[in-house]
């Protein structure tokens, strides 16, 4: 069967020595990044960008991907622990997770944890083999209209799939793409919002951009009230659950798997949804639901399998059609491009050795994870009692070396200290940075096809609607739109999200 | 009535943005036609929809709650925003290990909860840190000690 060879292929890339070292050191680092509060893995990847150049294309993004998927891991060990989510994506583990704790049973929990997200890794990895190249076929045959349809409903899924007022978010999308624009225009090579300066001729440097609006956001954030957290568990002992939890979780991963692999496809979905629904539907289905919120052991294991499973199928729009479905895939797409590859369905036909070992590599990682997590717990907790205040001088250190090895120029540390303070000032006024920054990256293209479609259609805006496969994306991005704002689901939408406080 | 303060700001927050980049391509860019659509086109068209947004929030606000704020962090904005300027002006000037000392050592002072001793500390361990790491180990292109004190 093809998959066997294509997955065959993937091994041998992930296996190769130097891959399973960057595998493993993205790993560490996501987990590592992970358990911190204050840094999460958008800005640790934007930060790291710079260094993959040196690395072969396979690498760079084996190493980015372990960071993505182990900060998962890190996440939950927090909130299992002190209740304090280390990945906004772990928010409802510590609904159960640290009530468990609290009952000393943080060492079931955290096994739950790791197990839940190793089999979820195991089979979305499989998911992602079977649904990548079929997937690809079908985008092949896309021409600049498609594209332009396809990326509108990737931007207005992942504002529907978010936090908080879909009007805003949509502002912000808007203000991405403006800021994405910044530059030169490819068709004339005149400049535009260049404010006569020439370092921008060549667009605001995005690391610069993730690194401001995510990371220094966050540490002011994290500025403005420094009490200390309590540490709840000191010592985690007893770690393998009971014959009677293994019963319990069986279910409940599988199910989160399958809610988190679906999920996670959808533009806007990844590790956070998948989470909060496979809560709801444990929840729902569970035959004892007055459990849970006091230490149910089916509500850290189905939302953790469903993280991670997000979080991988997350990769599936990134690799076969070349959208981003959330920020971190948005800076995957830009490793890809400062590595010279394009992004998009040629990738699997040109590139089979990075497409197939990406999807191999995260079986690798999930089981390194596996094997890193349960015995260092202990190391994991020590870190916790590492004062934040010793934590953000390191962390700017690593951000301003980061960005300025980009281009060796110093405008973009100015660049990312502007970021930083409208990261801020957005944070403040409750504007979400993600769909910024995914406006951002997509802007050029997105223009790029919109002229290229106007261009073939010499001038006709309805060739959006004739094309069927175009109109058909349009359709349902409106679509999408409707529901959102429908009142009855925008109800239903704010308590979901209430719950993550 | 109530206002939400906090949208309102946002929403006139939007329509400034939108006012200054649709302004911005309106007088600086070719607009074009939509079969030949020139520079200026897209981000006119965003710069509406943008003000539009903005207005919707404005008027999405009244007649709403004002949320809880919590309070604004004037310390750790004042010397977070200021380490990575300060980097940027002596990378080259003065090299990358008196940068590195001076990004760790202002943007330390930001907690309110930082001594001098603490931050002197930390300072050391980060610059021998990078030095090895960036220099040594990652061969970034900086000179240690550059321009004025050679």
């Amino acid at each position: 069967m093809e998959i066997f060879d294509n997955l065959i292929l993937g091994m041998e890339t992930a296996l190769h020595w130097q891959n399973i070292l960057f595998c493993f050191l993205g790993v560490l680092l996501g987990t590592l990044v992970g358990v911190l509060p204050g840094i999460g893995p958008t800005a640790t990847i934007a930060m790291l960008l710079p260094i993959t150049f040196k690395l072969s294309p396979e690498t760079s993004l084996i190493m980015l991907a372990g960071i993505y998927y182990g900060s998962q891991y890190g996440g939950s060990t927090t909130a299992i622990l002190i209740n304090l989510p280390g990945e906004s994506a772990s928010a409802v583990t510590a609904i159960d997770g640290y009530q468990m704790a609290r009952q000393g049973r943080a060492g079931p929990a955290l096994a739950t944890a790791a197990l839940g997200s190793f089999f979820a890794g195991t089979v979305a990895t499989f998911i992602i083999a079977i649904f990548a190249p079929p997937l690809t076929d079908i985008a092949l045959q896309f021409g600049s209209a498609e594209y332009f349809s396809l990326m509108v409903l990737g931007l207005i899924s992942s504002v529907a799939l978010a936090h908080g007022s879909v009007v805003k978010a949509i502002g912000m999308i808007i203000l991405g793409l403006l800021l994405g624009l910044v530059g030169t225009d490819i068709y004339t090579g005149t400049p535009r919002f260049t404010l006569d300066r020439l370092e921008l001729a060549d667009g605001l440097n995005f690391v610069a951009v993730a690194v401001g609006v995510f990371g220094i956001a966050e540490i002011l954030r994290n500025l403005e009230d420094e009490s200390d957290r309590e540490i709840m568990v000191k010592k985690v002992t007893g770690l393998w659950p009971s014959k009677a939890d293994f019963k319990a979780i069986i279910a409940p991963i599988i199910r989160g798997t399958f809610v988190g692999s679906a999920l996670g496809i959808l533009p806007g979905g990844g590790a956070i949804l998948s989470s909060f629904a496979a809560y709801t539907v444990e929840k729902k289905v569970s035959k004892t639901p007055e459990r849970f919120g006091k230490g149910a052991i089916e509500g850290v294991a189905g939302p953790e399998a469903a993280n991670n499973a997000g979080s991988q199928t997350s990769f599936i729009p990134m690799l076969t059609l070349g959208i981003p479905a959330n920020p971190v895939m948005a800076l995957m797409i830009g490793a890809m491009i400062i590595q010279g590859i394009v992004p998009g369905p040629e990738v699997a036909t040109s590139q089979p050795k990075l497409f197939w070992g990406i999807i191999a590599s995260m079986w690798v990682g999930n089981l390194l994870l596996v094997l890193l997590n349960l015995p260092l717990i202990g190391l994991w907790v020590r870190l916790l009692t590492v004062p934040y205040y010793v934590l953000f001088p390191a962390i700017l250190t690593f951000a301003s070396i980061g960005v300025y090895s980009v281009m060796s120029n110093e405008f973009d540390l100015y660049a990312m200290a502007a970021f930083g303070l409208l990261g801020y000032i957005l944070s403040k006024l409750d504007c979400e940075p993600a769909p910024l920054l995914l406006g951002f990256v997509i802007g050029p293209m997105l223009e790029e096809h919109l002229r290229r479609a106007m261009i073939i259609s010499r001038g006709d805006p309805m060739v959006f609607f004739e094309r069927p496969i175009s109109a058909g994306l349009l359709v349902a991005a409106a679509l999408v739109l409707v529901v959102v704002l429908l009142p009855s689901v925008r109800k239903k939408r704010d308590e979901v999200f209430v719950e993550e406080d | 009535m109530s206002i939400n303060k906090r949208d309102m700001v946002s929403g006139a927050f939007l329509i400034a943005l939108g006012l200054f980049f649709g302004i911005y391509a309106y007088v600086d860019l070719n607009i074009g036609s939509a079969f030949r659509m020139g520079p200026g086109f897209f981000p006119v068209v965003l710069s509406g929809l943008l003000i539009l947004i903005g207005i919707i929030v404005v008027l999405q606000s009244l007649n709403a709650e004002h949320p809880l704020m919590t309070p604004i962090a004037w310390r750790g904005l004042f010397f977070i925003l200021l380490s990575p300027i300060v980097f940027g002006l002596t990378i080259r000037a003065l090299g990358f290990v008196p940068a590195v000392v001076l990004v760790c050592g202002i943007s330390a002072f930001a907690s309110h909860r930082m001594g001098v001793l603490k931050a002197a500390i930390i300072t050391v361990c980060m610059t021998l840190f990078c030095i090895g790491v960036f220099y040594y180990a990652l061969g970034l292109p900086v000179r240690l000690f550059g321009g004025w004190l050679n």
